[in-house]
């Protein structure tokens, strides 16, 4: 079960935001500062904090909060 | 050269192109441009711009590019991540490189072949190498009147064109083991107009050595070998004696065909000169600075040598 509140402190840290400010909204249109370095950094903390590995394939797609919410998800399920 | 900062912006509508693309399908990347142009400059922009134009002349061409970009570039974000983890790159065996990566032709001309030809220009590092290759080895081309040069490990064949382009005179033979690099290089060399001056061919020149020339280009190839040492050893007796080598390589960058780690530019240099080379002038250059202390750079590091 993906605890929503870890998710968005996740994504807040990796992305310098206040964990109030991260969510469906959030994207890559919307946060000036998510460039190339902060989407990995971001990756891989994603990996580091559920236990998860993001397929290469997903990585450049993550661009918004509600995306990565549903590769977090399908990949904690997949972990079983 | 520095950059000049009331240099006047030109018109480059195929650079724009490609901006254009890296903000609607790769928002990660859509500094990338803009950047790289406040940081090198209105020739940057320019040569850039030209590529681009005899390249990628369709927009179906630059969103390959882009999107192949993408993927190279954030792979090489992973490895190098993973890298300051374990000091090491992710050891692989030739054999396996060259079946996963060399003769995998989706992945070379969809991501591997586009995003290296970008990153020599949005890769501040290789943009300055490129500079280097131009100052210090294609103008003595030029001032001694080559005729001709091979290229070992062409790549893409950005370093064949820029001979080519530079040195209006001189014919080119490039070898490489890769039947995809080979057919890109081609089509590079006949955009730029010098395809009636260039051939490649699929050649491993340790195992079948050619002929010795005067002039010979090997760029970043000795880190994708188990044994440069070898290789430098076949490289040397490609080059007649009094003869000029162009030889760059990548330290600390990790790559999905990385598989020799230098860790310095002496390193290179021993080796260099354990095959029987002199080193007349040398440039290194890191990606850029470290986001954090402790984190890698990756480096190239290029020599020119007798």
């Amino acid at each position: 079960m993906l605890s929503e509140e870890k998710l968005r402190a996740v994504v807040a840290s990796m992305l310098e935001l206040d964990p109030s400010e991260v969510g469906p909204d959030t994207s890559t249109d919307t946060v000036d500062q998510w460039d190339s370095v902060r989407h990995m950094n971001l990756i891989i903390a994603l990996e580091g904090a559920f236990d998860i590995t993001i397929p290469d394939e997903d990585v450049a797609n993550l661009t918004s909060y509600p995306i990565i919410k549903a590769v977090v998800e399908e990949q904690l399920a997949s972990a079983g | 050269m520095p950059v000049d900062p009331t240099e006047s912006r030109r018109s480059t509508p195929h650079l724009d192109r490609l901006e254009a693309r890296f903000r609607s399908a790769s928002p990660i990347f859509r500094e990338a441009v803009s950047r790289q142009r406040a940081a090198l400059g209105e020739d940057w922009a320019g040569g850039f711009d030209e590529t681009i134009e005899r390249l990628m002349p369709a927009d179906e061409d630059v969103a390959l590019a882009v999107d192949g970009y993408a993927r190279f570039a954030l792979d090489v974000l992973r490895l190098q991540a993973r890298f300051d983890q374990t000091g090491e790159y992710e050891s692989r065996s030739y054999a396996t490189v060259a079946n996963d990566v060399y003769a995998n032709d989706e992945y070379m001309r969809t991501c591997y072949l586009p995003g290296l030809l970008l990153s020599q220009y949005l890769w501040p590092h290789h943009y300055r190498q490129a500079q280097f290759f131009l100052r210090g080895f294609v103008e003595d081309m030029i001032r001694a009147g080559a005729e001709r040069f091979y290229d070992v490990g062409v790549g893409t064949g950005f370093y064949s064109r820029l001979a080519l382009a530079g040195a209006a005179q001189v014919s080119g033979r490039g070898f490489d083991i890769s039947p995809s690099s080979r057919d890109y290089a081609t089509r590079q060399a006949r955009a730029f107009g010098a395809g009636d001056r260039y051939t490649v061919e699929i050649r491993d020149v340790v195992r079948e050595p050619a002929d010795p020339v005067d002039w010979l280009v090997c760029v970043e190839v000795l880190e994708h070998l188990e044994d440069p040492i070898e290789f430098l050893g076949a490289l040397r007796s490609l080059l007649r004696p009094g003869g000029k080598a162009f030889i760059a390589t990548a330290l600390n960058a990790p790559n999905a065909d990385h598989i020799y780690l230098y860790r310095n530019a002496d390193e290179v240099v021993g080796q260099l000169r354990q095959a029987g080379f002199d080193v007349e002038q040398y440039f290194c250059a890191l990606a850029g600075k470290p986001a954090r202390p402790g984190i890698s750079v990756a480096e190239v590091a290029a020599f020119v040598v007798t």
